[in-house]
Protein backbone atom coordinates (compact mmCIF):
# COMPACT_ATOMS: atom_id res chain seq x y z
CA UNK A 1 0.00 0.00 0.00
CA UNK A 2 1.11 3.64 -1.07
CA UNK A 3 2.05 5.77 2.10
CA UNK A 4 -1.07 8.49 0.72
CA UNK A 5 -3.08 5.46 0.63
CA UNK A 6 -2.12 4.89 4.16
CA UNK A 7 -2.55 7.99 5.25
CA UNK A 8 -6.01 8.64 3.35
CA UNK A 9 -7.28 5.93 5.70
CA UNK A 10 -5.60 6.69 9.09
CA UNK A 11 -8.31 9.42 10.60
CA UNK A 12 -5.97 11.11 12.22
CA UNK A 13 -2.54 12.44 10.33
CA UNK A 14 -0.05 13.52 12.35
CA UNK A 15 2.71 15.50 10.96
CA UNK A 16 5.30 12.65 10.16
CA UNK A 17 2.14 11.36 7.61
CA UNK A 18 1.20 14.31 6.24
CA UNK A 19 5.40 14.56 5.20
CA UNK A 20 5.26 11.15 4.10
CA UNK A 21 2.23 11.87 1.47
CA UNK A 22 3.55 14.80 0.55
CA UNK A 23 7.07 13.12 -0.36
CA UNK A 24 5.12 10.37 -2.47
CA UNK A 25 2.57 13.29 -3.58
CA UNK A 26 5.74 15.22 -5.07
CA UNK A 27 8.54 12.29 -5.73
CA UNK A 28 7.35 11.58 -9.21
CA UNK A 29 8.85 15.24 -9.85
CA UNK A 30 11.69 14.45 -8.68
CA UNK A 31 13.60 13.25 -11.78
CA UNK A 32 12.47 16.11 -14.00
CA UNK A 33 13.04 18.68 -12.21
CA UNK A 34 16.57 17.42 -11.22
CA UNK A 35 17.41 17.11 -14.54
CA UNK A 36 16.06 20.39 -15.71
CA UNK A 37 17.63 22.37 -12.82
CA UNK A 38 20.91 21.01 -13.33
CA UNK A 39 20.98 21.11 -17.13
CA UNK A 40 19.54 25.40 -17.38
CA UNK A 41 20.01 26.05 -13.89
CA UNK A 42 23.22 25.09 -13.43
CA UNK A 43 24.45 26.22 -16.95
CA UNK A 44 23.03 29.57 -16.86
CA UNK A 45 24.71 30.46 -12.82
CA UNK A 46 27.67 29.14 -14.87
CA UNK A 47 27.18 31.06 -17.73
CA UNK A 48 27.17 34.61 -15.33
CA UNK A 49 29.96 33.15 -13.58
CA UNK A 50 32.34 32.19 -16.35
CA UNK A 51 31.37 35.35 -18.42
CA UNK A 52 32.99 37.22 -15.32
CA UNK A 53 36.68 35.07 -15.69
CA UNK A 54 39.13 34.71 -18.73
CA UNK A 55 38.40 30.75 -19.66
CA UNK A 56 39.64 29.96 -22.52
CA UNK A 57 39.06 27.05 -24.71
CA UNK A 58 42.31 25.70 -24.33
CA UNK A 59 45.67 26.16 -22.86
CA UNK A 60 46.49 27.53 -18.68
CA UNK A 61 42.96 29.64 -19.12
CA UNK A 62 40.93 26.76 -19.31
CA UNK A 63 42.76 25.03 -17.12
CA UNK A 64 43.04 27.74 -14.42
CA UNK A 65 40.48 30.68 -15.14
CA UNK A 66 40.74 33.47 -13.79
CA UNK A 67 38.58 36.38 -11.63
CA UNK A 68 38.38 39.13 -14.25
CA UNK A 69 35.76 40.82 -12.77
CA UNK A 70 33.55 42.66 -15.72
CA UNK A 71 36.05 43.23 -18.21
CA UNK A 72 34.67 40.84 -20.77
CA UNK A 73 31.55 42.97 -20.26
CA UNK A 74 33.82 45.96 -20.80
CA UNK A 75 34.52 44.61 -24.19
CA UNK A 76 31.62 43.47 -25.52
CA UNK A 77 29.60 46.78 -25.24
CA UNK A 78 32.27 48.79 -26.48
CA UNK A 79 32.86 46.83 -28.93
CA UNK A 80 31.02 47.94 -31.80
CA UNK A 81 30.74 44.36 -33.97
CA UNK A 82 28.47 43.28 -30.66
CA UNK A 83 25.94 46.22 -31.16
CA UNK A 84 26.49 45.27 -35.15
CA UNK A 85 25.29 41.85 -33.85
CA UNK A 86 22.57 43.05 -31.71
CA UNK A 87 21.20 45.69 -34.70
CA UNK A 88 21.21 42.30 -37.08
CA UNK A 89 19.49 40.02 -34.48
CA UNK A 90 16.90 42.11 -34.10
CA UNK A 91 16.30 42.56 -37.88
CA UNK A 92 16.22 38.72 -38.19
CA UNK A 93 14.25 38.16 -35.60
CA UNK A 94 11.73 40.98 -36.42
CA UNK A 95 11.45 40.30 -40.30
CA UNK A 96 11.15 36.63 -39.78
CA UNK A 97 8.73 37.07 -36.88
CA UNK A 98 6.70 39.64 -39.14
CA UNK A 99 7.45 36.95 -42.49
CA UNK A 100 6.39 33.88 -40.68
CA UNK A 101 3.37 35.37 -39.22
CA UNK A 102 1.75 37.24 -42.32
CA UNK A 103 2.60 34.35 -44.53
CA UNK A 104 1.26 31.61 -42.29
CA UNK A 105 -1.78 33.47 -41.68
CA UNK A 106 -2.17 34.14 -45.79
CA UNK A 107 -1.69 30.64 -46.72
CA UNK A 108 -4.22 29.32 -43.63
CA UNK A 109 -6.58 31.93 -44.68
CA UNK A 110 -6.35 30.61 -48.35
CA UNK A 111 -6.28 26.97 -47.43
CA UNK A 112 -9.85 27.05 -45.76
CA UNK A 113 -11.08 28.98 -48.97
CA UNK A 114 -9.53 26.64 -51.37
CA UNK A 115 -10.58 23.32 -53.13
CA UNK A 116 -9.68 20.27 -51.36
CA UNK A 117 -6.81 19.27 -53.69
CA UNK A 118 -4.45 22.39 -53.36
CA UNK A 119 -5.48 23.37 -49.47
CA UNK A 120 -3.52 19.70 -49.12
CA UNK A 121 -0.86 20.18 -51.45
CA UNK A 122 0.48 23.37 -50.32
CA UNK A 123 -0.28 22.82 -46.81
CA UNK A 124 1.95 18.94 -47.27
CA UNK A 125 4.64 21.22 -49.08
CA UNK A 126 4.76 23.95 -46.78
CA UNK A 127 5.33 21.54 -44.00
CA UNK A 128 7.89 19.46 -45.43
CA UNK A 129 10.28 22.45 -45.17
CA UNK A 130 9.68 22.64 -41.69
CA UNK A 131 9.94 19.01 -41.11
CA UNK A 132 13.16 18.82 -42.88
CA UNK A 133 16.23 19.02 -40.61
CA UNK A 134 17.86 22.20 -40.26
CA UNK A 135 21.43 21.40 -41.71
CA UNK A 136 19.66 20.39 -44.77
CA UNK A 137 17.69 23.00 -45.45
CA UNK A 138 20.59 24.78 -44.99
CA UNK A 139 22.35 22.94 -47.59
CA UNK A 140 18.92 22.88 -49.92
CA UNK A 141 19.12 26.86 -49.84
CA UNK A 142 23.40 27.04 -50.08
CA UNK A 143 23.00 25.32 -53.31
CA UNK A 144 19.78 26.86 -54.32
CA UNK A 145 21.06 30.76 -54.13
CA UNK A 146 24.91 29.64 -54.74
CA UNK A 147 26.07 30.93 -58.35
CA UNK A 148 24.67 31.63 -61.31
CA UNK A 149 23.80 28.28 -62.52
CA UNK A 150 21.95 27.13 -59.15
CA UNK A 151 18.55 26.72 -58.87
CA UNK A 152 17.18 30.42 -58.33
CA UNK A 153 18.89 31.93 -61.32
CA UNK A 154 17.68 28.84 -63.46
CA UNK A 155 13.97 30.28 -62.43
CA UNK A 156 15.29 33.87 -62.59
CA UNK A 157 16.60 33.30 -66.17
CA UNK A 158 13.26 31.52 -67.43
CA UNK A 159 11.00 34.74 -66.23
CA UNK A 160 13.77 37.01 -67.32
CA UNK A 161 15.12 38.37 -64.22
CA UNK A 162 18.85 39.38 -63.98
CA UNK A 163 20.84 36.64 -61.79
CA UNK A 164 21.33 37.23 -58.36
CA UNK A 165 24.15 36.55 -55.57
CA UNK A 166 22.44 36.98 -52.49
CA UNK A 167 24.48 35.01 -50.17
CA UNK A 168 27.23 37.40 -51.30
CA UNK A 169 25.63 40.25 -51.85
CA UNK A 170 22.79 40.38 -49.23
CA UNK A 171 23.25 37.63 -46.74
CA UNK A 172 21.16 39.26 -44.05
CA UNK A 173 18.14 38.90 -46.34
CA UNK A 174 19.26 35.68 -47.56
CA UNK A 175 18.85 33.64 -44.35
CA UNK A 176 15.62 35.84 -43.48
CA UNK A 177 14.18 34.60 -46.15
CA UNK A 178 15.57 30.99 -45.35
CA UNK A 179 14.21 31.37 -41.91
CA UNK A 180 10.82 32.31 -42.80
CA UNK A 181 10.56 29.81 -45.38
CA UNK A 182 11.30 26.76 -42.74
CA UNK A 183 8.99 28.45 -39.99
CA UNK A 184 5.85 29.32 -42.42
CA UNK A 185 4.37 25.61 -41.33
CA UNK A 186 4.38 26.13 -37.71
CA UNK A 187 2.59 29.90 -38.17
CA UNK A 188 0.25 28.29 -40.42
CA UNK A 189 -0.50 25.06 -38.11
CA UNK A 190 -1.67 27.46 -35.73
CA UNK A 191 -3.25 29.82 -37.26
CA UNK A 192 -5.12 27.14 -39.15
CA UNK A 193 -6.11 25.68 -35.86
CA UNK A 194 -7.47 29.36 -34.55
CA UNK A 195 -9.40 30.02 -38.17
CA UNK A 196 -11.69 26.81 -37.32
CA UNK A 197 -12.51 28.53 -34.17
CA UNK A 198 -13.93 31.51 -35.55
CA UNK A 199 -17.84 31.03 -35.19
CA UNK A 200 -19.33 30.71 -39.53
CA UNK A 201 -22.63 32.55 -38.38
CA UNK A 202 -19.97 35.95 -37.19
CA UNK A 203 -18.64 35.79 -40.94
CA UNK A 204 -22.17 34.95 -42.46
CA UNK A 205 -23.75 37.57 -40.57
CA UNK A 206 -21.03 39.88 -41.74
CA UNK A 207 -21.20 38.82 -45.07
CA UNK A 208 -24.85 39.36 -45.24
CA UNK A 209 -24.17 42.99 -43.79
CA UNK A 210 -22.29 43.66 -47.19
CA UNK A 211 -18.48 43.87 -45.60
CA UNK A 212 -15.91 42.90 -48.22
CA UNK A 213 -13.79 39.98 -47.97
CA UNK A 214 -10.80 42.56 -46.83
CA UNK A 215 -12.97 43.75 -43.79
CA UNK A 216 -13.94 40.52 -42.79
CA UNK A 217 -10.26 39.40 -42.19
CA UNK A 218 -9.47 42.95 -40.88
CA UNK A 219 -12.71 43.91 -38.98
CA UNK A 220 -13.60 40.17 -37.75
CA UNK A 221 -11.67 37.10 -37.79
CA UNK A 222 -8.29 39.41 -36.80
CA UNK A 223 -9.26 40.95 -33.36
CA UNK A 224 -11.06 37.56 -33.04
CA UNK A 225 -7.56 35.45 -33.25
CA UNK A 226 -6.07 38.49 -31.22
CA UNK A 227 -4.60 35.97 -28.45
CA UNK A 228 -3.24 33.81 -30.61
CA UNK A 229 -1.64 35.89 -32.60
CA UNK A 230 -0.14 37.74 -29.35
CA UNK A 231 0.99 34.26 -28.13
CA UNK A 232 2.42 33.21 -32.07
CA UNK A 233 4.45 36.29 -32.07
CA UNK A 234 5.89 35.69 -28.95
CA UNK A 235 6.57 32.47 -29.79
CA UNK A 236 8.22 32.61 -33.10
CA UNK A 237 9.98 35.39 -31.79
CA UNK A 238 11.76 32.65 -28.97
CA UNK A 239 12.10 30.45 -31.76
CA UNK A 240 14.35 32.36 -33.90
CA UNK A 241 16.54 34.01 -31.18
CA UNK A 242 18.24 31.24 -31.07
CA UNK A 243 18.29 30.36 -34.63
CA UNK A 244 22.19 28.82 -35.36
CA UNK A 245 22.20 25.89 -38.23
CA UNK A 246 20.82 27.87 -41.00
CA UNK A 247 23.29 30.65 -40.75
CA UNK A 248 25.88 28.93 -39.94
CA UNK A 249 25.67 26.47 -42.86
CA UNK A 250 24.46 29.30 -45.77
CA UNK A 251 26.44 32.40 -44.45
CA UNK A 252 28.75 31.41 -41.45
CA UNK A 253 27.72 34.92 -40.50
CA UNK A 254 29.54 36.34 -43.34
CA UNK A 255 30.96 37.58 -45.91
CA UNK A 256 32.84 38.96 -43.51
CA UNK A 257 30.61 39.76 -40.65
CA UNK A 258 27.39 40.75 -42.57
CA UNK A 259 24.97 38.09 -41.67
CA UNK A 260 26.40 37.45 -37.80
CA UNK A 261 23.65 37.33 -35.61
CA UNK A 262 24.30 36.94 -31.66
CA UNK A 263 24.43 33.23 -31.86
CA UNK A 264 27.12 32.85 -34.50
CA UNK A 265 28.86 35.72 -32.48
CA UNK A 266 29.27 33.99 -29.18
CA UNK A 267 29.87 30.75 -30.97
CA UNK A 268 32.34 32.34 -33.02
CA UNK A 269 33.98 33.77 -30.14
CA UNK A 270 34.12 30.71 -27.88
CA UNK A 271 35.34 27.98 -29.90
CA UNK A 272 37.04 29.75 -32.98
CA UNK A 273 38.45 32.05 -31.16
CA UNK A 274 38.76 30.45 -27.48
CA UNK A 275 37.55 32.92 -25.33
CA UNK A 276 34.91 30.95 -23.52
CA UNK A 277 34.37 33.92 -20.86
CA UNK A 278 33.94 36.09 -23.63
CA UNK A 279 31.42 33.82 -25.33
CA UNK A 280 29.58 33.21 -22.05
CA UNK A 281 29.03 37.10 -21.30
CA UNK A 282 27.55 37.03 -25.31
CA UNK A 283 25.45 34.14 -23.89
CA UNK A 284 24.31 35.61 -20.90
CA UNK A 285 23.48 38.74 -23.02
CA UNK A 286 21.51 36.26 -25.69
CA UNK A 287 20.03 35.06 -22.63
CA UNK A 288 18.39 38.37 -21.23
CA UNK A 289 16.72 38.50 -24.57
CA UNK A 290 15.29 35.25 -24.08
CA UNK A 291 14.22 35.42 -20.42
CA UNK A 292 12.57 38.61 -20.99
CA UNK A 293 10.21 37.31 -24.31
CA UNK A 294 9.65 34.04 -22.54
CA UNK A 295 8.14 36.02 -18.90
CA UNK A 296 5.86 37.81 -21.63
CA UNK A 297 5.19 34.36 -23.05
CA UNK A 298 4.23 33.06 -19.65
CA UNK A 299 2.18 35.93 -18.81
CA UNK A 300 0.11 35.42 -21.89
CA UNK A 301 -0.36 32.31 -21.43
CA UNK A 302 -1.28 32.98 -17.85
CA UNK A 303 -4.25 35.09 -19.50
CA UNK A 304 -4.93 32.68 -21.97
CA UNK A 305 -5.69 29.93 -19.27
CA UNK A 306 -7.82 32.71 -17.18
CA UNK A 307 -9.82 33.00 -20.12
CA UNK A 308 -10.07 29.41 -21.13
CA UNK A 309 -11.62 28.39 -17.40
CA UNK B 1 -11.91 16.79 -55.78
CA UNK B 2 -12.32 19.68 -58.84
CA UNK B 3 -15.16 21.16 -58.59
CA UNK B 4 -16.94 23.19 -61.90
CA UNK B 5 -16.08 26.69 -61.42
CA UNK B 6 -18.66 29.62 -62.19
CA UNK B 7 -17.44 32.82 -62.08
CA UNK B 8 -20.51 34.97 -61.49
CA UNK B 9 -20.58 33.49 -57.99
CA UNK B 10 -18.78 34.96 -55.34
CA UNK B 11 -17.87 32.22 -53.59
CA UNK B 12 -16.62 30.42 -56.68
CA UNK B 13 -14.38 33.39 -57.68
CA UNK B 14 -13.01 33.65 -53.93
CA UNK B 15 -12.16 29.81 -54.32
CA UNK B 16 -10.47 29.98 -57.49
CA UNK B 17 -8.21 32.94 -56.22
CA UNK B 18 -6.86 30.81 -53.01
CA UNK B 19 -6.13 27.97 -55.56
CA UNK B 20 -3.93 29.93 -57.69
CA UNK B 21 -2.62 31.40 -54.68
CA UNK B 22 -1.64 28.10 -52.82
CA UNK B 23 -0.46 26.70 -56.20
CA UNK B 24 2.19 29.30 -56.54
CA UNK B 25 3.05 29.10 -52.60
CA UNK B 26 3.43 25.53 -53.34
CA UNK B 27 5.73 26.33 -56.52
CA UNK B 28 7.84 28.46 -54.47
CA UNK B 29 7.98 26.74 -51.42
CA UNK B 30 9.16 23.15 -53.35
CA UNK B 31 11.81 25.21 -55.28
CA UNK B 32 14.22 24.58 -53.19
CA UNK B 33 13.79 21.44 -52.54
CA UNK B 34 13.11 19.66 -55.79
CA UNK B 35 17.45 19.61 -56.82
CA UNK B 36 18.10 17.35 -54.11
CA UNK B 37 15.30 14.94 -54.85
CA UNK B 38 16.92 14.98 -58.91
CA UNK B 39 20.88 14.99 -57.80
CA UNK B 40 20.27 12.13 -55.71
CA UNK B 41 19.92 10.22 -58.55
CA UNK B 42 22.49 11.54 -60.98
CA UNK B 43 26.34 10.55 -60.72
CA UNK B 44 27.01 13.87 -62.65
CA UNK B 45 24.65 16.12 -60.47
CA UNK B 46 26.03 19.91 -60.63
CA UNK B 47 24.28 22.86 -58.67
CA UNK B 48 21.27 23.21 -61.52
CA UNK B 49 18.08 21.47 -61.62
CA UNK B 50 18.13 19.19 -64.23
CA UNK B 51 16.86 15.82 -64.92
CA UNK B 52 19.54 13.14 -64.52
CA UNK B 53 21.00 12.13 -68.19
CA UNK B 54 21.32 8.98 -66.49
CA UNK B 55 18.88 8.06 -63.39
CA UNK B 56 20.96 6.19 -61.35
CA UNK B 57 21.45 4.72 -57.53
CA UNK B 58 25.25 5.08 -57.99
CA UNK B 59 25.43 7.81 -54.95
CA UNK B 60 23.33 5.63 -52.82
CA UNK B 61 25.57 3.08 -53.18
CA UNK B 62 29.18 5.32 -52.59
CA UNK B 63 28.35 6.64 -49.29
CA UNK B 64 26.38 3.71 -47.63
CA UNK B 65 29.03 2.70 -46.13
CA UNK B 66 29.83 2.10 -42.18
CA UNK B 67 31.90 5.44 -41.98
CA UNK B 68 29.85 8.11 -44.20
CA UNK B 69 25.98 6.54 -43.52
CA UNK B 70 25.54 3.55 -41.64
CA UNK B 71 27.13 4.83 -37.91
CA UNK B 72 26.13 8.59 -38.43
CA UNK B 73 22.13 6.76 -38.82
CA UNK B 74 22.80 4.49 -35.63
CA UNK B 75 24.28 7.52 -33.69
CA UNK B 76 20.76 9.61 -34.83
CA UNK B 77 18.93 6.64 -34.29
CA UNK B 78 20.28 6.49 -30.63
CA UNK B 79 20.01 10.48 -29.56
CA UNK B 80 16.75 10.35 -30.39
CA UNK B 81 15.43 7.41 -29.62
CA UNK B 82 17.36 7.45 -25.93
CA UNK B 83 16.06 10.97 -25.86
CA UNK B 84 12.87 10.39 -26.79
CA UNK B 85 11.89 7.18 -23.90
CA UNK B 86 13.39 9.35 -21.23
CA UNK B 87 11.39 12.47 -21.99
CA UNK B 88 7.83 9.97 -22.18
CA UNK B 89 9.16 8.06 -18.80
CA UNK B 90 9.83 11.55 -17.14
CA UNK B 91 7.11 13.40 -18.37
CA UNK B 92 4.65 10.72 -17.50
CA UNK B 93 5.85 10.68 -14.13
CA UNK B 94 5.68 14.31 -13.61
CA UNK B 95 2.58 14.95 -15.89
CA UNK B 96 0.67 12.39 -13.61
CA UNK B 97 1.43 14.06 -10.17
CA UNK B 98 0.56 17.92 -11.76
CA UNK B 99 -2.22 16.40 -13.21
CA UNK B 100 -3.80 14.19 -10.45
CA UNK B 101 -2.20 15.59 -7.21
CA UNK B 102 -3.71 18.55 -5.67
CA UNK B 103 -0.13 19.83 -5.14
CA UNK B 104 0.67 23.72 -3.21
CA UNK B 105 2.69 24.78 -5.76
CA UNK B 106 1.51 23.17 -8.97
CA UNK B 107 0.45 26.03 -10.57
CA UNK B 108 3.62 27.92 -9.73
CA UNK B 109 5.36 24.18 -10.97
CA UNK B 110 3.29 24.53 -14.18
CA UNK B 111 4.71 28.46 -14.96
CA UNK B 112 8.11 27.59 -14.25
CA UNK B 113 8.01 24.75 -16.46
CA UNK B 114 6.42 27.18 -19.27
CA UNK B 115 8.80 29.61 -19.12
CA UNK B 116 11.85 27.08 -19.38
CA UNK B 117 10.16 25.47 -22.52
CA UNK B 118 10.70 29.35 -24.26
CA UNK B 119 13.87 29.56 -23.47
CA UNK B 120 16.13 29.45 -26.07
CA UNK B 121 18.43 26.41 -25.69
CA UNK B 122 21.62 27.82 -28.28
CA UNK B 123 22.03 30.21 -25.66
CA UNK B 124 23.12 28.32 -22.18
CA UNK B 125 25.24 25.89 -24.92
CA UNK B 126 28.66 27.48 -24.10
CA UNK B 127 28.06 27.26 -20.27
CA UNK B 128 26.61 23.70 -21.14
CA UNK B 129 30.18 22.58 -23.05
CA UNK B 130 32.65 23.74 -20.02
CA UNK B 131 29.61 22.50 -17.66
CA UNK B 132 30.64 19.15 -19.31
CA UNK B 133 34.16 19.19 -19.81
CA UNK B 134 34.17 19.60 -15.95
CA UNK B 135 31.80 16.04 -15.53
CA UNK B 136 33.59 14.08 -18.61
CA UNK B 137 30.55 14.31 -20.80
CA UNK B 138 32.20 15.88 -23.58
CA UNK B 139 31.97 14.05 -26.71
CA UNK B 140 29.35 10.97 -25.59
CA UNK B 141 26.41 10.18 -26.80
CA UNK B 142 24.54 10.03 -23.23
CA UNK B 143 25.86 13.52 -22.47
CA UNK B 144 23.79 14.46 -25.66
CA UNK B 145 20.43 12.24 -24.76
CA UNK B 146 20.85 13.73 -21.34
CA UNK B 147 20.78 17.53 -21.68
CA UNK B 148 18.61 17.06 -25.12
CA UNK B 149 16.02 14.91 -22.68
CA UNK B 150 16.55 18.06 -20.23
CA UNK B 151 16.03 20.50 -22.40
CA UNK B 152 12.56 18.96 -24.13
CA UNK B 153 11.04 17.67 -20.95
CA UNK B 154 9.44 21.56 -19.82
CA UNK B 155 7.20 21.34 -22.78
CA UNK B 156 6.47 17.46 -22.73
CA UNK B 157 5.84 17.65 -19.30
CA UNK B 158 3.04 20.61 -20.05
CA UNK B 159 1.96 18.40 -22.89
CA UNK B 160 1.86 15.31 -21.25
CA UNK B 161 -0.19 17.00 -18.18
CA UNK B 162 -2.94 18.70 -20.63
CA UNK B 163 -3.07 14.79 -22.00
CA UNK B 164 -3.39 13.21 -18.40
CA UNK B 165 -5.91 16.08 -17.38
CA UNK B 166 -8.37 14.81 -20.27
CA UNK B 167 -9.22 11.68 -18.73
CA UNK B 168 -11.58 11.75 -16.34
CA UNK B 169 -10.24 11.05 -12.58
CA UNK B 170 -13.63 9.06 -12.04
CA UNK B 171 -12.36 5.78 -14.21
CA UNK B 172 -9.53 5.55 -11.99
CA UNK B 173 -11.80 6.09 -8.74
CA UNK B 174 -14.06 3.08 -10.01
CA UNK B 175 -10.61 1.20 -9.85
CA UNK B 176 -9.80 1.71 -6.31
CA UNK B 177 -13.13 1.20 -5.25
CA UNK B 178 -12.54 -2.12 -6.89
CA UNK B 179 -9.69 -2.61 -4.64
CA UNK B 180 -6.84 -1.82 -7.05
CA UNK B 181 -4.23 0.29 -5.60
CA UNK B 182 -3.45 3.74 -6.90
CA UNK B 183 -0.14 2.39 -8.94
CA UNK B 184 -2.69 -0.82 -10.84
CA UNK B 185 -4.78 1.96 -11.74
CA UNK B 186 -2.22 4.03 -13.03
CA UNK B 187 -1.22 0.97 -15.07
CA UNK B 188 -4.51 -0.83 -16.11
CA UNK B 189 -6.21 1.89 -16.46
CA UNK B 190 -3.95 5.89 -16.93
CA UNK B 191 -1.93 4.23 -19.35
CA UNK B 192 -3.87 2.68 -21.85
CA UNK B 193 -6.27 6.11 -21.58
CA UNK B 194 -3.01 8.19 -22.13
CA UNK B 195 -1.37 6.22 -24.58
CA UNK B 196 -2.25 8.90 -27.92
CA UNK B 197 0.06 11.81 -25.27
CA UNK B 198 2.99 9.34 -25.06
CA UNK B 199 2.79 8.93 -28.73
CA UNK B 200 2.63 12.56 -29.50
CA UNK B 201 5.42 13.33 -27.16
CA UNK B 202 7.24 10.36 -28.29
CA UNK B 203 7.28 11.29 -31.80
CA UNK B 204 7.55 15.19 -31.70
CA UNK B 205 10.52 15.13 -29.17
CA UNK B 206 12.10 12.21 -32.07
CA UNK B 207 11.81 14.45 -34.33
CA UNK B 208 13.05 17.40 -32.96
CA UNK B 209 16.35 15.13 -31.78
CA UNK B 210 16.42 13.70 -35.35
CA UNK B 211 17.15 17.32 -36.96
CA UNK B 212 18.91 18.84 -34.21
CA UNK B 213 21.89 20.09 -35.08
CA UNK B 214 23.50 22.58 -32.51
CA UNK B 215 23.90 20.06 -29.47
CA UNK B 216 25.73 17.41 -30.84
CA UNK B 217 27.87 20.05 -32.74
CA UNK B 218 28.53 21.28 -29.70
CA UNK B 219 29.32 18.65 -27.36
CA UNK B 220 30.49 16.03 -29.44
CA UNK B 221 33.90 15.79 -30.83
CA UNK B 222 34.92 12.61 -32.41
CA UNK B 223 33.95 11.31 -35.73
CA UNK B 224 32.84 8.07 -34.48
CA UNK B 225 29.99 9.87 -32.75
CA UNK B 226 28.34 12.33 -35.00
CA UNK B 227 24.88 12.19 -35.87
CA UNK B 228 23.51 12.32 -39.03
CA UNK B 229 23.42 16.42 -38.98
CA UNK B 230 27.15 17.11 -37.90
CA UNK B 231 28.01 14.92 -40.39
CA UNK B 232 26.07 15.92 -43.49
CA UNK B 233 27.94 19.27 -42.42
CA UNK B 234 31.27 18.12 -41.67
CA UNK B 235 30.99 15.99 -45.08
CA UNK B 236 29.47 19.17 -46.89
CA UNK B 237 32.87 20.91 -45.40
CA UNK B 238 34.98 18.44 -46.88
CA UNK B 239 33.53 17.64 -50.22
CA UNK B 240 30.66 20.64 -50.76
CA UNK B 241 31.66 22.03 -54.02
CA UNK B 242 32.35 18.13 -55.74
CA UNK B 243 30.16 15.24 -54.82
CA UNK B 244 27.28 16.94 -55.65
CA UNK B 245 25.15 14.27 -55.88
CA UNK B 246 26.24 11.99 -53.04
CA UNK B 247 25.75 14.99 -51.00
CA UNK B 248 21.95 15.18 -51.52
CA UNK B 249 21.60 11.56 -51.45
CA UNK B 250 22.78 12.00 -48.16
CA UNK B 251 20.52 14.40 -47.70
CA UNK B 252 17.66 12.85 -48.38
CA UNK B 253 18.49 9.94 -46.59
CA UNK B 254 18.50 11.65 -43.44
CA UNK B 255 15.73 13.53 -44.17
CA UNK B 256 13.39 10.63 -45.16
CA UNK B 257 12.46 9.48 -41.53
CA UNK B 258 11.63 13.33 -40.41
CA UNK B 259 9.25 13.56 -43.24
CA UNK B 260 7.72 10.10 -42.95
CA UNK B 261 7.20 10.22 -39.25
CA UNK B 262 5.45 13.32 -39.33
CA UNK B 263 2.56 12.56 -41.94
CA UNK B 264 2.29 9.01 -40.44
CA UNK B 265 1.60 10.40 -37.47
CA UNK B 266 0.07 14.03 -38.83
CA UNK B 267 -3.70 13.84 -37.31
CA UNK B 268 -2.75 13.33 -33.85
CA UNK B 269 0.32 15.44 -34.10
CA UNK B 270 -1.80 18.30 -34.62
CA UNK B 271 -4.61 17.52 -32.21
CA UNK B 272 -2.23 17.36 -29.78
CA UNK B 273 0.89 19.30 -30.65
CA UNK B 274 -0.43 22.50 -31.32
CA UNK B 275 -3.22 22.67 -28.68
CA UNK B 276 -4.16 26.00 -26.85
CA UNK B 277 -1.54 27.65 -29.42
CA UNK B 278 1.09 26.62 -27.20
CA UNK B 279 3.85 24.44 -29.12
CA UNK B 280 5.89 22.39 -30.58
CA UNK B 281 9.58 24.02 -31.03
CA UNK B 282 10.49 24.25 -34.54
Amino acid sequence: MSAEAVAATTPVRPWSRRLLGTIARVSPLAPATVMILGFFLVPIMWAIYASLTNQGLSGVNARNPRFIGIENYYYLFTDPRTWEAVGRTAAFVLLSVVGQNIFGFVIAYARNTASAFFRDLAGTIVVIAWVVPEVVAGFLWYTFLRGDDAGMNQIFGLVGLPAQEWLLTDPLAAVIVINVWRGCAFSMLVYSAALQDVPHEIIEAATIDGATPLQRVFRIILPIIRPIIAINVVLTTLNTLGVFGIIWITTAGGPGTRSETLPILMYTQAYDFGLIGYGSAIAVLLLIFGIIASLFYVYLFRVGEQRSV
Amino acid sequence: MFEAVDLSKPAHRARLAADVALTLVAMTFVAPMIWMVLAAFDERAALSIALPAQWSLGNFGSILTEDITIRPFMNSLAISFGTSVLVVVLALLSGYALSRYNLKYGTHYIYIIVFASALPVTAIMVPVYIMFVHIGMVDSLMGVILFRAASELPFAIWLMKGFMDAIPIDLEEAAWVEGASRRQGVVHVVLPLVAPGVATVFILSFIENWGNFFVPFVLLQSRDNYPMSVSLFAFFGEYGEALYGQLAAFALIYTLPSVLIYFVAQRSLQKGGLRLGGAVKA
